[in-house]
């Protein structure tokens, strides 16, 4: 079939490339796809970012309207019925806080509010104000009913901010529907943090991510390391960004809810596994202080997972395996 | 099956909501309501619902089926696997099937709400109806005029039974305040409206199956698709008619393909105007080409204009119109160089409730929320006339029809009075 170029796709010998992107959770989402059919292409990414933006909509932590809020709004007076896949991501939540006995927990909303890292400050919170604040914080609190597909909070107060991982949840989706519509070759971020490889590149073995220095300044990339993935998803998480420096010390917008204190180092870590919703977990959890054992690489079907070694974020002394496949 | 039985539940229901029918019927506030402290599991008398069609719209029918209190999402048909599996994971507890005649014939459902391509409408609502079932359709009705007619004219002959169609703006809350805004004369003299819908989509479906594209693909197939101007374009042109109380006189069109050069012949652009005998008439204008500035109404007057826009409305006023009381007080909005007045359907409302009126409405709901919620009331309260009944859908309907076709050839038609008829 004839390509109309304003359409937007490019071509590469034998394959067509088709790009998409959309604003959501306040990040770019994109996708870059690799075909013979640049239309089917093209529809199955508008599907693929229409159920992200879906996700988006849904799973808001600020939209009042959104089924998340009405989790946090009503749950704890009442049982809340929610839709089947709300219930599966909010299982693996349960799943990822049981592996990281803790350190990966997205009833941190409590805490985030009281280190405030959407504004500059120059003290941190009061051991009186943390330990308040831990008070409604901790899977612990949250109850689901698998047979009714519902939940309940056990404690009033406890708030549920799925930020942590809604990027890698969307991203699964996203990949599940294109390859039901049979794309077999792409790469999907949300971010740059958050991605998935599809297949591999035409005439490339793997998508080659670089992971970049947060903290380098000039025009051209520095990069830290790279992951090659083949269907595979990989997460990025780091400190720097949204953060406070006091002291001389860099308290990033990472939390630990076990001590309620925010990670001041290492500050970027780095997971490859089969799902992005569990590689944005546990790579934040790996930041808070968790990690792995043996045995999660199979039950999280995670690959690998990195962190950056140094805790100072001003000297770069490299790359620690924590653990691989 | 036929009527509803008044339970213990809803008689307590009804004898607190002794005029909810007149709120229904009238432009009154819809209140925002307080989440009840029932749940799914202790309700008697939920109504059993059945959606046939699983594609993006009924997926979200779907999808406020299973949060109202008053509704169990009990079925959920199509007869493509992997909307069943999609299904399936949304709503782990639903049946599946893949038949839409077994639906039919399982007496344990009482509602059946049709969310397949416009152009399957007729076959199965009228079955639905025969089968003693109430029913929601989507709307347009139909394709062609003989198929609006044959199913409003089931829907006509079916007492005692609800036919409801999604044109859900007359069910909104928002919409419903703005109306009595309108009528009340507070737009002053009404000059015309302008509407848009702009999205940028191929509205192309995937599948790696040739002959499951191509069924997706309907919207893209003239012979059945009402295009832009039908398929998408109905919810506001049957709005400026429900606005404007009238039935338009004749109507316009222009169409293209001005980008998605894959094959298509459906337009991806078009223009079109409706014309009513007063005067006041409609420009909307949709297209697949560009999202600038999403989806908005406006409707233009002597004194004020409104803007609809995501469920939301607001005024601006001319210099020289009478100042109205309540505007002191009302929040306020910048537009570029302009101050909107917000028009908030339940201000009074939620001032009552303690509730800050000026900030989002923690309880909003999307506007298919509210259609199926008046649906449900109308089992469980009445029975009263649908809000959106067969005779409305049907206008509706038959304007976009003409629309299209106005569209496509690039003309004018002049709607015989005839063609508004049921019977023809």
């Amino acid at each position: 079939m004839p390509v109309d170029p304003a359409i937007g796709m490019t071509h590469q010998d034998s394959f067509q490339s088709v790009r998409l992107a959309t604003h959501a959770m306040a990040t770019r989402f994109e996708i870059v796809m690799h075909g013979d059919d640049p239309v089917l292409l093209r529809s199955a990414g508008e599907e693929a970012i229409r159920e992200i933006n879906r996700i988006a909509a849904r799973f808001s932590f600020y939209d009042p309207a959104s089924e998340l809020s009405r989790i946090n709004r009503d749950a704890f007076d009442r049982e809340v019925f929610i839709a089947g896949d709300l219930f599966e991501l909010l299982k693996t939540c349960e799943t990822c806080w049981k592996m990281t006995t803790g350190v990966f927990d997205p009833t941190i909303g409590p805490l985030m509010k009281l280190w405030g890292f959407g504004a500059k400050r120059t003290d941190i919170p009061s051991v009186n104000d943390i330990k308040m604040a831990l008070e409604m914080t901790g899977w612990q609190h949250i109850s689901l009913d698998p047979d009714k597909t519902s939940i309940r909070f056990k404690t009033n107060g406890v708030k549920i901010d799925l930020g942590g991982i809604a990027k890698g949840w969307a991203l699964d989706e996203a990949t599940i529907l294109l390859r039901e519509a049979g794309v077999t070759s792409a790469l999907l971020h949300g971010g740059t943090s958050s991605i998935v490889g599809i297949g591999t590149p035409p005439r490339e073995l793997a998508w080659t991510i670089g992971i970049e220095d947060p903290y380098e300044k000039v025009h051209t990339p520095k990069w830290f390391t790279t992951s090659d993935i083949v269907d595979s998803a990989l997460s990025v998480s780091s400190i720097h960004g949204k953060s406070h420096e006091v002291d001389d010390i860099e308290y990033g917008h990472v939390l630990n809810p076990l001590t309620g204190m925010a990670v001041s180092g290492p500050y970027v870590s780095v997971v490859e596994a089969d799902s992005a919703v569990i590689a944005d977990a546990l790579s934040t959890a790996l930041l808070a202080g968790y990690r792995p054992k043996q045995s999660h690489l199979e039950q999280a079907h995670l690959k690998k997972a990195l962190i950056q070694a140094e805790v100072h974020h001003k000297t770069d002394s490299g790359w620690k395996l924590i653990a691989a496949k | 099956m036929f009527r509803n039985r008044l339970s213990r539940r809803n008689f307590l229901k009804k004898s607190s909501f002794g005029t909810l029918s007149g709120v229904l019927a009238s432009a009154e506030l819809i209140p925002s309501e307080k989440t009840s402290s029932l749940n799914h599991a202790a309700l008697e008398d939920q109504i059993s619902c059945a959606v046939i069609g699983f594609g993006q719209w009924g997926r979200e029918i779907s999808k406020a089926i299973h949060e109202l209190e008053d509704t169990d999402l009990t079925v959920i048909c199509d007869h493509f696997p992997l909307m069943l599996r999609r299904a399936k994971r949304d709503f782990p507890a639903v049946k599946t099937e893949s038949d839409y005649q077994t639906v039919l014939a399982d007496e344990s459902i009482t509602a059946v709400f049709v969310a397949t391509p416009t152009h399957f409408h007729k076959d199965i609502v009228i079955a639905s109806l025969k089968a003693g079932k109430h029913v929601y359709c989507e709307a347009p009705l139909a394709h062609t005029m003989e198929d609006a007619r044959a199913i409003a004219q089931a829907a006509r002959n079916a007492k005692g039974q609800i036919f409801q169609t999604g044109l859900l703006y007359r069910t909104e809350p928002q919409y419903r305040s703005v109306y009595g805004f309108v009528r009340s004369g507070a737009l002053g003299k009404s000059s015309m409206t302008r509407s848009q819908w702009h999205y940028k989509d191929s509205w192309r479906r995937p599948s790696s199956s040739g002959a499951r594209a191509e069924a997706l693909n309907w919207r893209l197939d003239e012979k059945v698709s009402l295009g832009l101007v039908g398929e998408v374009g109905i919810q506001q042109i049957d709005t400026c008619m429900w606005l404007n109380e009238q039935l338009p006189v004749a109507v316009s069109g222009f169409g293209h393909v001005a980008f998605w050069r894959d094959g298509r012949t459906v337009p991806d652009t078009i223009q079109s105007v409706i014309e009513f005998p007063s005067g006041e008439n409609m420009l909307f204008d949709a297209t697949l080409v560009s999202g600038f500035d999403a989806e908005y109404d406006l409707y233009f007057g002597s004194d004020s204009t409104v803007i609809l826009r995501d469920n939301k409305a607001w005024m601006f006023k001319e210099v020289d119109a009478p100042q109205l009381g309540w505007e002191v007080y009302a929040r306020k909005d910048r537009f570029y160089k302009e101050t909107g007045i917000a028009l908030l359907a339940n201000a009074t409302k939620l001032d009552a409730l303690g509730t800050d009126p000026t900030a989002d409405d923690p309880n909003a709901k999307a506007p298919i929320w509210h259609a199926i919620k008046a649906f449900a009331d109308n089992f469980n309260y009445g029975p009263f006339e649908p809000v959106v009944n067969y005779q409305i859908a049907y206008q509706a309907t038959v304007v976009v029809i003409k629309a299209n076709e106005a569209v496509k050839t690039g003309t004018k038609i002049v709607f015989k009075p005839e063609w508004f008829s049921i019977d023809g």
